[in-house]
C-alpha cells in the first residue's frame, strides 16, 4: 500500500528524500492547513503510529512537522505544515492520544495553539517565563 | 451520626517532585478516595534545562558531551544516535572494527540500564537484596568501561567516524569473565525474587492492549510486553546488526509481570550478542579520520537507535554552519508515560508505585 | 601439644571521664549523620553506587537514607537544579530540623556545570540560594570522592559551628 495512494485526493506535494542519506523515506508539503485531521484518520487506519512533532522557527513563520512511521518495517513519513506566527492549528488529540503530550509542547516553546485540544497549557518551562523560548526572537531576561 | 458516616470526601495526595519511588523529579496529582485512586495529573518540568535551545549556539562538536547527560544510565547509545546523524550527512563510514566495538559497548550499556531498572523496580516494592546483588554487577560493568574510557558513567567515546580508544587485552579478558559469571548470577537473582508476595503485587495489574501502543506510540519494552513486534534493530537495522543472531522477547497480556519477564530475558540476548560480537571482532583501524571543522551540508537529518527504553531519535536542521540550527530530540520515555493517566484511575495507592516502576521512565530525558 | 593464645591484659582504666560537652555532642552528630533522598539527575546514581555494597557508605553511619526531610540532617543536591525546582528545594531545606548540614555534589550543584552557559532553565549553581558546608567537585565524581567529601564535613563538625 504506497504512501502516494494513502494520500490521494488531498493537496499535497512530494518532496525528494533519500532513506540512506537522511533517514526519512518520503515528505510531503501540506498545502491546505485544513487537512491535516483527514491525513491523520487515513494514516490511523492503515497502521502507522505517529513518532513525533517537531516544530521550528523559519524566519517568516513557523514549520511543523508531523512523523509518521510503521512499526513492522521502517517507512518514515514527514508531513511538512506552513503556519504564521502564533496560529490556531487543528489538533489531530482524538484521533492520536500521543499527541496530546506533543502539541502540548509545541505550544509551549513556540507559541502555535491547537483548535479542539483537551487542555492545552504549558507543559515544561518554569512558572512566569514569558514569551516561547524557541523563537528566534526571544532572549533571556534578568 | 448515620450521615457523618456515609459522607464520601475525595482529597488530593502529592506524589511530589522528591519522592523515593519516583526515578527522578516527576510530580503526579492524585485524587483519591479512601485508598482508590479517581484520577491523576501528571506534572513535567522540574529538570527542564531548555538544552535544544542551547543547542543553537554552540557547535556540533561542543554538544557531544552534553548527549551524555540526558539518559545517565546507558549514556553510550545516546552518543550513538547524535554521531549516527553526522555521519549520515557528512557520509562517512566507519571501519568495521569501530561498528563492532561500538556493538559491544552499546550492549553493555544496555545491560547496565536494564539492571539498575531491575534493583530499583524491587527497591520500590520493598525488596533491598536484589538491588546489592545487581548493583554488583553492574559495577563489573563500570569497572570494563573505566579500562577503556577512562570513565565509569559519562564516557564521551564515540566520536565522527568510529570510537576514540581501541579496546585493550585487559577488557577481553574482564569481557569473558563477567559472560562466565552472568548466567548463574540471573538465575539466582530470578530465583531470589519471584516469590508469592512479588508475583501478588505484580500480576493482572496495568494492561497495555495493542491499540494503545499504536495510539500512544509506545515502543520498547512496554510495547514488546503486550505482543508488539516492534524493535529497532531488526526493522531499521543500523552498523553490524544485520549480521547479529538473536531473538527478540515478546509478552502476551501486557502486564506489569510481562514488561518485567520481558526486560529479564533482553538481558540473556544482550549477553549472546555480546559473546557473538567478540568472536566475531577483526583487526584493523578502530576510527577514519574525522574533518577538524565539522560544518555539515544543507539540510535535515535522522537517525534512530533502539535504546534500553525504545526508539530514540535525533533530528538535526542544517543550514551550512557551524552550529545546528535546530536539534531536536524524540525521547522514548516522553510517549511511553503519557499513557499513566490512562492506567492509573481505579488502583490503589500502593499499586501506583508499581505500574509507575514498570514502564521504566528517565525523567531527564522527558524534560530534556 | 594444641597452642592456646595468649591472654590479653587489659590496662586499668578510671571509671569515670571528663570532657566538654560541646565535643561529646559534635561526635555524637558526626558519626550518625542521615542523608535526605534528593537525587535530581545524573550525581543520583553516583550517590546510590556510594551506598550500595562496593564502597559502602554504612560504615560512617550515613547509610539510613530518609525518605523525609524531616527526619533527616544532611541534604546531599545531587544533580542540576532548575529554576522551577529551586523553590521546592529550598522549602525541604527549612522543614529539616537543626543543625543541618549540606553537600553541594557534582558540577552542576556548585556552579551549572556544563550547562553554565546559554541555558535558560538552570540556576547557576546551589549557593545562590542555600548555604553550602563541602564541595565535591566531578561530573560526575565518583563514590571515592563523595566519602571524601563526608569525612571532610565530619571534620568541619568536630570543630565546631
Amino acid at each position: 500500500m504506497g504512501v502516494v495512494s494513502i494520500l490521494e485526493n488531498l493537496a499535497v506535494e512530494k518532496v525528494e528524500k533519500e532513506y540512506s542519506k537522511t533517514g526519512f523515506c518520503h515528505s510531503f508539503l501540506l498545502k491546505d492547513k485544513s487537512h491535516i485531521r483527514e491525513v491523520a484518520k487515513r494514516f490511523k487506519d492503515y497502521d502507522y503510529y505517529l513518532e513525533t512533532i517537531i516544530g521550528y522557527d523559519k524566519g517568516d513563520g513557523i514549520r511543523l512537522i508531523y512523523v509518521f512511521n510503521r512499526f513492522d518495517k521502517v517507512h518514515r513519513t514527514l508531513i511538512y505544515l506552513d503556519t504564521a506566527y502564533f496560529e490556531e492549528v487543528d489538533s489531530i488529540a482524538d484521533i492520536y492520544s500521543s499527541a496530546i503530550w506533543c502539541e502540548s509542547e509545541v505550544y509551549d516553546l513556540l507559541g502555535n495553539t491547537f483548535k479542539g485540544h483537551p487542555c492545552l497549557k504549558r507543559l515544561l518551562t518554569p512558572e512566569g517565563l514569558q514569551g516561547y523560548p524557541l523563537l528566534k526572537s526571544w532572549k533571556e531576561e534578568e | 451520626m448515620e450521615e457523618q458516616n456515609n459522607i464520601k470526601q475525595d482529597f488530593y495526595v502529592n506524589m511530589g517532585p522528591q519522592h523515593p519511588s519516583t526515578h527522578g523529579v516527576l510530580r503526579i496529582v492524585l485524587r483519591v478516595e479512601g485508598e482508590k485512586v479517581l484520577s491523576s495529573e501528571t506534572v513535567l518540568g522540574y529538570a527542564h534545562r531548555g538544552v535544544e535551545k542551547m543547542a543553537e549556539s554552540k557547535t556540533y562538536v561542543q554538544m557531544m558531551p552534553v548527549m551524555d547527560r540526558f539518559d545517565y544510565v546507558s549514556a553510550m547509545l545516546y552518543e550513538w544516535a547524535y554521531v549516527g546523524a553526522m555521519e549520515r550527512a557528512l557520509g562517512i563510514t566507519p571501519p568495521e572494527r569501530a561498528e563492532y566495538i561500538r556493538v559491544i559497548m552499546g550492549e553493555l550499556n544496555r545491560l547496565a540500564s536494564h539492571f539498575l531498572w531491575v534493583g530499583a523496580f524491587l527497591l520500590d516494592l520493598g525488596a533491598f537484596t536484589p538491588f546489592l546483588w545487581v548493583f554488583d554487577a553492574r559495577e563489573r560493568i563500570l569497572d570494563m568501561f573505566e579500562e577503556v574510557t577512562g570513565q565509569r558513567m559519562t564516557t564521551n567515546y564515540f566520536k565522527i567516524g568510529g570510537v576514540h580508544d581501541d579496546l585493550t587485552p585487559e577488557f577481553f579478558k574482564m569481557a569473558n569473565d563477567f559472560i562466565k559469571m552472568i548466567y548463574d548470577r540471573m538465575k539466582d537473582v530470578e530465583e531470589l525474587i519471584e516469590s508469592i508476595i512479588f508475583l501478588e503485587r505484580v500480576k493482572d495489574l496495568g494492561f497495555i492492549s495493542k491499540e494503545d501502543v499504536l495510539d500512544y506510540g509506545l515502543t520498547g519494552p512496554v510495547a514488546r510486553g503486550s505482543g508488539v513486534y516492534v524493535d529497532t534493530r531488526k526493522t531499521e537495522p543500523y552498523s553490524v546488526y544485520d549480521r547479529l543472531n538473536f531473538e527478540v522477547p515478546l509478552g502476551t497480556k501486557g502486564d506489569c509481570y510481562d514488561r518485567y519477564k520481558v526486560r529479564m530475558q533482553e538481558i540473556i540476548q544482550s549477553v549472546k550478542i555480546i559473546e557473538q560480537a567478540l568472536g566475531m571482532i577483526p583487526e584493523g583501524p578502530y576510527t577514519e579520520k574525522s574533518p577538524k571543522v565539522v560544518k555539515l551540508p544543507e539540510g535535515e537529518y535522522y537517525y534512530a537507535v533502539e535504546s534500553a527504553r525504545g526508539l530514540l531519535g535525533v533530528y538535526l536542521l542544517s543550514d551550512g554552519s557551524t552550529k545546528p540550527y535546530r536539534f531536536k530530540l524524540r525521547v522514548p520515555s516522553f510517549a511511553n508515560l503519557s499513557i499513566i493517566d490512562k492506567l492509573l484511575p481505579g488502583n490503589k495507592i500502593s499499586d501506583v508505585v508499581a505500574i509507575l516502576g514498570s514502564i521504566d521512565i528517565v525523567v531527564p530525558e522527558i524534560d530534556r | 601439644m594444641v597452642k592456646v593464645p595468649e591472654k590479653i591484659e587489659v590496662p586499668y582504666v578510671p571509671g569515670v571521664r571528663f570532657a566538654v560537652l560541646e565535643d561529646i555532642l559534635n561526635w555524637a552528630r558526626k558519626n550518625s549523620l542521615w542523608p535526605a533522598t534528593f537525587g535530581l539527575a545524573c550525581c543520583a546514581i553516583e550517590m546510590m553506587a556510594a551506598g550500595a555494597a562496593r564502597f559502602d557508605l554504612d560504615r560512617f553511619g550515613a547509610g539510613v537514607f530518609r525518605p523525609s526531610p524531616r527526619q533527616a540532617d544532611l541534604m546531599i543536591v545531587a544533580g542540576t537544579v532548575t529554576k522551577k525546582m529551586a523553590s521546592r528545594v529550598k522549602t525541604l531545606y527549612e522543614q529539616m530540623p537543626a543543625p543541618k548540614y549540606v553537600i553541594a555534589l557534582g558540577a552542576c550543584a556548585i556552579s551549572g556545570g556544563v550547562f553554565c552557559k546559554d541555558a535558560y532553565g538552570v540556576v547557576k549553581g546551589v549557593d545562590t540560594f542555600l548555604p553550602v558546608d563541602v564541595y565535591v567537585p566531578g561530573c560526575p565524581p565518583r563514590p571515592e570522592a563523595l566519602i571524601y567529601g563526608l569525612l571532610e564535613l565530619q571534620k568541619k563538625i568536630q570543630k565546631g559551628k
